[in-house]
């Protein structure tokens, strides 16, 4: 009687199991396979950050929009998964060159692309386009750093700025890009010796993230900081944090080597997937993002520098001035990562401590 | 009910051998006690033939079915093989209440079944606990609901795992006897292990006396106790004096020791002249003014029905052998004292040479 | 009861499906823990393509620190927790004292707390500019960190601190089912033999809980060695932080492979050394004698000790932090309720429990076929596949990816060819995706969990079962389920709250437009909102609250026999 009793729960329990799991994957598996036009992107992007961008693209060409964004793994998803991703976002060059030297992208011929965005900020064949900029700078205080002290980022190596320095990890994306951008234009050996210096000058150990780094100086921790240029604006915008304005009110921008090659600029692009099945309309929207309105937006909401000639900047970013980009090759650049974030490991500079 | 046949069947966990060329059968309907000391693959036994531990070599039958037979790889899962299974911890499964413990084996018991299996927990004392769960019972209770959880579902064979070594001496007489009792009016053939050799004696038609993995010696009772074939043999059920000595004649039925002859019945067909040891119960002995054998008494012990008594004897030479003796309790005997004493025949057998293992 | 009876067995038909159950169960284990295994796998065999001179430039720079780092933050965290674990659930499981009620699940609170946002957090207070380092400057007058000493948070003993805070509850959750379990008798035993409570936990309590404790601790530190949210944001460099550097930064992915396996063979030495150290023993609960559990009354300093030991690790891995969080959250309400909220708390909630249905599911029927066949092979097949915990969730994500995008291509080429149908992507488009990816990462939760409830049921259980002529799986469902239902549950929470806070695996292998909580906390705090994001790690708490608590409810009642 009990035994009957256990059998007949235990299967009303395993159909149950069951029926909930295929339940599960059917509602929330919205596949993708649809008759009606939409472009699938992968994005390094924040989707908040282009959801509008995105639905303004969607009411003007009617066409959908699917998005999922990740920071990590995307090439091998769009390796793995021949086909599924129309379009790459990506905030860095670094990943667009790791794409293309993947063979995961398709060359574009656009009069639109070519038109909005300067040739030394896309693809000679079209495999990848920028779309915004933004400088990698320093930040001086205010308090303890006088406007000129302080002009090229080989200065940083200084003795006298012994114990003033603040960065966050080496390892990071944005160092590491800046970092090859000296290996691309000194050569290995003199980065490295330029590296080394920076580090006998850091205050701290390397860590945090940008707006920590303005945080410390602020604080009274440092005086130098490397950092984005839009973090400056993001803080000294920022309605609800009064500390993070307080940060900003401490620093000031300094946009180096202005006498010389420019200012170590990245971008943020896009580029077509090689196995894109809606390539037409990841082209479009390619184009949207490189137009006048998708470019202002960048410009207001991110605080970045937009690519396309004649779209002003946000106020306050005009305010810093005008500043002069390296014009290298951002492709020669990226190749020099994986050396320069060796170097990083080999000056052994994120295991810095104040006491050597 | 049905014979079990066990031949030759071996077992190692790795390269430790546990069970080793072991054959033995159990009658329909007998009661057989394995008896040796923990250690000694007794439980590994069971578990072969009940098919919780697969069988490595040998073969087990159970009347005509092969139950384990891994060169034939036959091998009957437990549940299959309609054996009983009484656990040392008994196993009672904590979830569940003491009927439905024992009704376990039942997909659905007819009424006729439950009516049956009523009958036998009012006769066992336990039917007033049908709805309490194992862990509120008492230790003799659990044995008991235990005992009929295995027995319920009216196996062919039934397995017992040391039935009563987790009750307290004074409960054990009492479950001993309610035990055997439902086990021979089932009428099930049972192999039963255990070290205690008062209980195997007790319980046994067949006793197998077992050690590192072979049995030493099997046969009823009276006769492991009389005729001892080891020392061993003889120490494990009960207490025994060994000699060493020369068989004086086949016929004459006499060893001689080096405290003197000493009558014999058991002489398993010894020649003349050779050397023997034998085994020499305490009950052999019996005080007489006239005996052939004087000695000074150690140590009295007097425990009612009985005195136990060790005696020093010199021999010719002049070495003293001690010897345990138990005589009527009615002898009135101090330490240092001489006694004079004879020994019987009926429980002096010649043994295995001790050396020889 | 009359002879005669008995039932006629062992007809052929019968023998028959009885061998094909044998392979059932063999074959069953062998492919089951193959498919969890395969990610796993498909990062092995990314780890043999060649890497360059990658080893050399590892060998000749940070690798050594890499390696010293892990093993003192292994080492550290569990330690830590160890300590925490098995010192709290001894305590509220069986001393009396103020406030142990409410501890028993209140020790479990940090489980539901994602360690990466407690390290923001502490960061937060904790820094040079941080109120605590603020305050002592303006007290004592000093002028920049030059001036004095302050711990430095983003180090490798803040690494150790947070993991420890925020991972104890694994030990503790393990070594409260194995204390309430334990039958009470040996601690009876032990106490008649003149030993004081102490000794007894020591040399009784202790020991026979021991396979859970291990088991707890190697969750732990798997834990430990796959996160690298936390090592990232402190800066310490374990091999997690260096796989993604020459994963990421040297576009170096089987490098990566190769750092991940040797991270692996870390993991798999650990388990070796312990097994061997354990060498045959086996831990079963000696009686199936359950009585009320003894309770030792503490009272004056010992009471003390005994109350600010539990509340200690709540306060820091739990009650602070979210006291921050609530905070942030207070001042920044609008930003982050999002006007989906709904749907992606709807979207984490249906995804963990779908993944802790297929985890405990997955891991019962491994942990009782591998009981069940007693066989070397089975046994590290089951473990191996369990293993894909120690591996960072986004390296293991590509190991998902691969066989799952090898199998749309798949049948996608097959649909097309046969019925000319243009299809999406089966797998990598839907969440079979991330479920199949959350399977093969907490597989070891459950499994292990599995693992360590069965080994306190005694063998003798099975046998009493199958020689009443129940099989092996009927056997599972009466006997082995009922009795580790308190195990089954703690597995299931375990995997439902780390389901809730998993990362970087979510990420990867989501459908387009998917959020869950975590995903949205993610997207706030890389973008340094911290404060924006505080709503979003409090929702993911408070949904890891209530199932914590229930489990609580459940373990004290999971006690065979217990309240009935």
């Amino acid at each position: 009687m009990f035994a009957a009793l256990n059998r007949a729960k235990c299967t009303r329990m395993y159909v149950g199991i069951s029926m909930f799991v295929i339940l599960a994957i059917l509602a929330l598996g919205k596949t993708t396979a649809n008759a009606e036009e939409v472009v699938n992107l992968y994005s390094y992007r924040q989707p908040f950050l282009i959801k509008p961008i995105l639905k303004a693209f969607t009411e003007k060409t009617g066409i959908k929009t699917n998005i999922v964004f990740a920071k990590k793994g995307m090439l091998e998803k769009i390796k793995a998964t021949p086909g599924a991703a129309d379009a790459v976002l990506t905030v860095d060059i670094g990943r667009l060159h790791d794409m293309d030297k993947a063979g995961l992208l398709q060359p574009v011929q656009s009069k639109v692309l070519e038109q909005n965005i300067p040739s030394s900020y896309r693809h000679p064949k079209g495999h990848w386009f920028g779309l915004t900029l933004r400088g990698r700078v320093i930040y001086a205080s205010k308090k303890r750093v006088k406007p000129g002290a302080i002009t090229r980022y080989e200065d940083l190596a200084d003795p006298k700025w012994k114990g003033r320095i603040c960065t966050r990890s080496g390892k990071h994306v944005y160092n590491v890009s800046l970092f090859a951008s000296i290996v691309a234009h000194s050569g290995e050996a003199k980065a490295k010796k330029w590296l080394m210096a920076l580090k006998s000058n850091l205050a701290r150990k390397p860590s945090g993230n940008d707006r920590a780094q303005a945080k410390a100086i602020h604080a009274g921790e440092c005086d130098l900081a490397l950092a984005n240029t839009y973090y400056m604006a993001k803080m000294a915008t920022n309605k609800k944090k009064k500390v993070q304005r307080e940060w900003a009110k401490a620093v000031y921008i300094v946009f180096p080597n202005q006498k010389d090659r420019g200012a170590h600029v990245n971008i943020s692009g896009a580029a077509v997937a090689k196995h894109a099945k809606n390539r037409k309309n990841a082209v479009r929207l390619i184009e949207y993002l490189s137009g006048e309105y998708a470019q202002k937006l960048y410009a207001e909401q991110n605080y970045e520098y937009p690519l396309k000639k004649g779209v002003k900047t946000h106020p306050l970013v005009y305010s810093w001035g005008k500043f002069k980009a390296d014009t290298i090759n951002l492709a020669k650049v990226a190749n020099k990562r994986a050396i320069a974030s060796k170097l990083v490991d080999k000056v052994d500079y994120n295991n810095f401590s104040p006491s050597n | 009910m049905a014979k079990l046949d066990i031949e030759k069947i071996s077992h190692s966990y790795g390269d430790k051998g546990v069970i080793e060329y072991l054959s033995l059968t159990v009658e329909e309907g007998e009661v057989a006690c394995l008896l040796g000391p923990s250690g000694c693959g007794k439980t590994t036994l069971l578990r072969l033939v009940a098919g919780l531990t697969s069988l490595q070599s040998g073969r087990i039958r159970l009347d005509e079915n092969v139950i384990s037979d891994p060169a034939s790889g036959i091998e009957t899962p437990p549940e299959m093989r309609n054996v009983g299974f009484m656990f040392q911890d008994y196993a009672l499964f904590p979830h569940l209440n003491v009927l439905q413990n024992i009704t376990f084996g039942f997909n659905k018991p007819s009424p006729e079944i439950m009516a049956e299996i009523q009958r036998t927990m009012i006769q066992m004392d336990i039917v007033e606990l049908t709805d309490a769960y194992p862990h509120t019972l008492s230790g003799g209770q659990q044995q008991r609901v235990a005992l009929l959880r295995a027995l319920a579902p009216l196996p062919r064979l039934l397995l017992l795992d040391e039935p009563f070594s987790g009750l307290d001496i004074n409960l054990r007489v009492q479950v001993r006897e309610d035990t055997l009792k439902l086990i021979k009016q089932m009428g099930v053939t049972t192999l039963m292990v255990t070290h205690d050799p008062q209980e195997a004696m007790y319980m046994a038609d067949h006793i197998l006396i077992m050690r590192n993995g072979k049995v030493e010696q099997g046969g009823s009772p009276r006769e492991i106790y009389q005729f001892p074939a080891t020392e061993f043999a003889a120490r494990f059920v009960g207490q025994t004096n060994i000699l060493q000595g020369i068989v004086l004649s086949a016929g004459y039925d006499e060893v001689m020791t080096s405290i003197g002859p000493v009558p014999c019945l058991s002489m398993r067909n010894l020649e003349f002249g050779t050397d023997a040891f034998i085994s020499v119960r305490p009950e052999s002995f019996e005080i007489d003014q006239n005996g052939p054998f004087g000695a000074k008494v150690c140590t009295i012990r007097y425990v009612g029905q009985s005195i136990s008594l060790e005696v020093e004897i010199i021999d010719e030479i002049g070495k003293g052998h001690r010897l345990k003796m138990r005589v009527h309790p009615n002898l009135r005997v101090d330490v240092g004292e001489e006694i004079r004493f004879r020994i019987m025949p009926d429980f002096v057998t010649v043994i295995e040479d001790p050396l020889y293992d | 009861m009359s002879a005669g009876a008995g039932l006629n067995i062992v007809a052929f038909p019968r023998r028959l499906a009885k061998r094909f159950q044998v392979d059932f169960w063999t074959i069953g284990t062998l492919l089951l823990a193959l498919f969890i295994a395969a990610p796993l796998l498909s990062v092995s065999y990314l780890a043999l393509q060649p890497s360059g001179d990658i080893w050399h430039h590892l060998l000749t720079t940070v690798l050594s620190r890499y390696v010293i780092t892990t093993i003192g933050l292994m080492l550290g965290v569990g330690i830590g927790t160890l300590l925490i674990g098995a010192g709290t659930a001894w305590l509220v499981t069986l001393c009396r004292f103020p406030g142990r009620r409410i501890f028993e699940w209140a020790l479990l609170l940090p489980l539901a707390m994602p360690a990466y946002v407690v390290a923001y957090v502490y960061t937060d207070v904790f820094e040079y500019a941080g109120p605590v380092q603020t305050l002592l400057r303006a007290i004592f007058g000093w002028e920049s960190s030059r001036d004095y000493w302050f711990p430095e948070i983003r180090s490798l003993g803040g690494a150790i601190f947070v993991m420890t805070v925020t991972l104890y509850p694994y030990v503790y959750l393990l070594a409260r089912v194995a204390f309430v379990q334990q039958s009470v008798c040996i601690l009876e035993v032990s106490r008649t033999l003149g030993k004081t409570a102490w000794q007894s936990f020591f040399s009784i309590a202790l020991p026979s809980a021991r396979p859970s404790l291990i088991i707890g601790v190697s969750l732990v530190l798997m834990e430990a060695l796959n996160d690298f949210g936390t090592v990232d944001f402190f800066a310490v460099e374990t091999l997690t932080a260096g796989i993604f550097d020459v994963w990421l930064n040297m576009n170096n992915l089987s490098g990566a492979a190769q750092l991940a396996v040797v991270a692996l063979c870390f993991v798999l030495l650990l388990l070796w050394a312990e097994r061997k150290s354990r060498s045959n023993q086996r831990y079963f609960n000696t009686s199936t004698k359950f009585q009320a559990l003894p309770s030792y009354q503490l009272r004056g300093i010992k009471m003390l000790c005994a109350v600010s030991f539990c509340l200690l690790p709540i306060g820091f891995g739990f009650i602070v932090p979210s006291c921050i969080l609530g905070y942030y959250a207070w001042g920044f309400y609008e930003e982050s309720i999002s006007r989906d909220f709904y749907s992606i708390l709807s979207n984490s909630l249906v995804l963990s429990t779908l993944s802790a249905t297929l985890s405990v599911v997955a891991g019962i029927y491994l942990a009782y076929a591998v009981r069940l066949k007693d066989n070397k092979l089975l046994k590290s097949t089951a473990r191996f596949a369990s293993i894909g915990y120690a591996v960072p969730g986004a390296v293991l994500a590509v190991g998902v990816l691969i066989p799952m995008g090898k199998m749309d291509v798949f049948i996608q080429g097959f649909l097309n060819n046969t019925f000319g149908i243009s299809s999406g992507l089966f797998f990598s488009g839907t969440i079979t995706a991330v479920s199949y990816g959350y399977l093969a990462r907490f597989l070891a939760l459950s499994y292990g969990t599995m693992e360590a409830s069965l080994m306190r049921i005694t063998p003798n259980m099975d046998g009493a079962a199958r020689t009443l002529g129940l099989g092996p799986a009927r056997t599972l469902k009466r006997i082995h389920i009922p009795m580790i239902r308190g195990g089954i549950l703690a597995a299931a929470i375990l995997v439902f709250v780390d389901t809730m806070k998993e990362l970087p695996m979510t990420i990867i292998l989501r459908p387009f437009n998917f959020e869950t909580l975590a995903t949205q906390v993610h997207q706030l705090a890389t973008d340094e909102l911290l404060e924006e994001s505080a709503l979003g790690s409090l929702s993911i708490v408070a949904a890891g609250l209530l199932p914590v608590v229930y489990l609580s409810r459940t373990i004290r009642d999971a006690r065979p026999g217990a309240g009935k």
